[in-house]
């Protein structure tokens, strides 16, 4: 298992600068119900060691790690990608938008090439580089 | 001569000692943080719970928790998250523990309730955990020691499960805090 291993830290130009810290405290709790398990998008593995695999994205609040307990299981074994909540992906029915929130971990997120600092909306296309991993956002 | 030479290096060693003793004295001023009360970036508690808690940014700008020693202040419980990787010292008889940023014990994961439960002591020093989510259609789980409960008295070493974060429970030994000891003389 992969799952006790600790997170490598890798190089990320920019990477020291202090980030914003995403607040949640709007955000509703990832419970998993059948009402929340409609998937809504998903997430393509473009480059890195999971390259070809894919996740779907689901209606409501989505934590991203590298444990398999993630709603999104980044587990294909990037060891610079955090256990648990590297990310949150969250989708809001009501407007149907999608926003991105950096959980703080050692490795910052970037989106498009830019770093995340706290959150920012996510739409069709966008690529997610989470590690070493690259991820491409498409909607359902 | 001479006897000016012995007076000024008198004075210098004098001096130096005066010097070493304040420099001493300031080093033990500064707190010894010891590792059992250090609180990872995952879990942050409110300072006046804490009593005494330092916040500190590192490199890439998380904030990171520290849990001061007070002298007199010895913890009523310890909350031992993954592992013992973070360990949170309990000091307040009424703590609601959530993921919202007001929350007395912070837990800034999303399987976890903005409040999720409130940990409170009982007379005599025991605590007792709640769901705050129980009376909605869908509560947001909670298990001890893998049971889904929504109210359960707490004794030493029970594991607390909210939504998927893990926390052992370590009760303080009941009658070592003054308080406690007090009630149990004049009952």
């Amino acid at each position: 298992m992969n799952d006790r291993e600790r997170t490598r830290t890798i190089s990320i130009p920019g990477a020291q600068e202090p980030r914003r810290e995403a607040n949640m405290d709007g955000l509703a709790t990832q419970v998993i119900t059948d009402k929340s398990n409609l998937k809504v998008a998903s997430l393509k593995v473009v480059d890195g060691p999971g390259k070809g695999q894919e996740r779907p994205v689901f209606s409501g609040t989505n934590q991203v790690g590298r444990s398999a307990d993630n709603r999104i299981p980044l587990d294909f074994g990037d060891n610079t990608i955090s256990r648990q909540q590297h990310a949150v992906i969250a989708y809001d029915a009501s407007n149907g938008e999608f926003r991105i929130f950096d959980g703080g971990k050692q490795n910052p997120v970037q989106v498009n090439g830019e770093r995340l600092s706290g959150d920012r909306q996510l739409s069709d296309g966008d690529t997610i580089k989470i590690g070493l991993t690259t991820l491409r956002f498409a909607l359902m | 001569m001479g006897l000016w030479l012995v007076i000024g290096s008198m004075a210098l060693t004098a001096l130096a000692l005066v010097g070493w003793f304040a420099a001493r004295g300031r080093r033990e001023s500064v707190p010894v943080i010891p590792e059992a009360q250090q609180v990872s970036r995952h879990v942050t508690v409110r300072p006046d719970v804490a009593h005494a808690t330092e916040f500190r940014r590192d490199r890439s700008g998380v904030v990171n928790t520290t849990i001061l020693p007070h002298p007199d202040d010895a913890p009523l419980a310890l909350l031992e998250f993954d592992d013992a990787s973070a360990t949170v010292a309990v000091r307040s008889p009424e703590n609601i523990i959530g993921r919202h940023t007001s929350v007395d014990i912070r837990i800034p994961d999303v399987r976890v309730s903005r409040r999720h439960a409130k940990l409170s002591s009982r007379p005599g020093g025991e605590f007792e955990i709640r769901n705050l989510t129980a009376d909605r259609p869908e509560p947001n789980p909670m298990r001890i020691n893998g049971d889904h409960v929504e109210h359960a008295r707490l004794r030493d070493g029970d594991v607390v499960d909210l939504g998927g974060v893990i926390f052992r429970f370590k009760q303080a030994a009941i009658g070592l805090r003054t308080g406690a000891s007090r009630s149990e003389r004049h009952p």
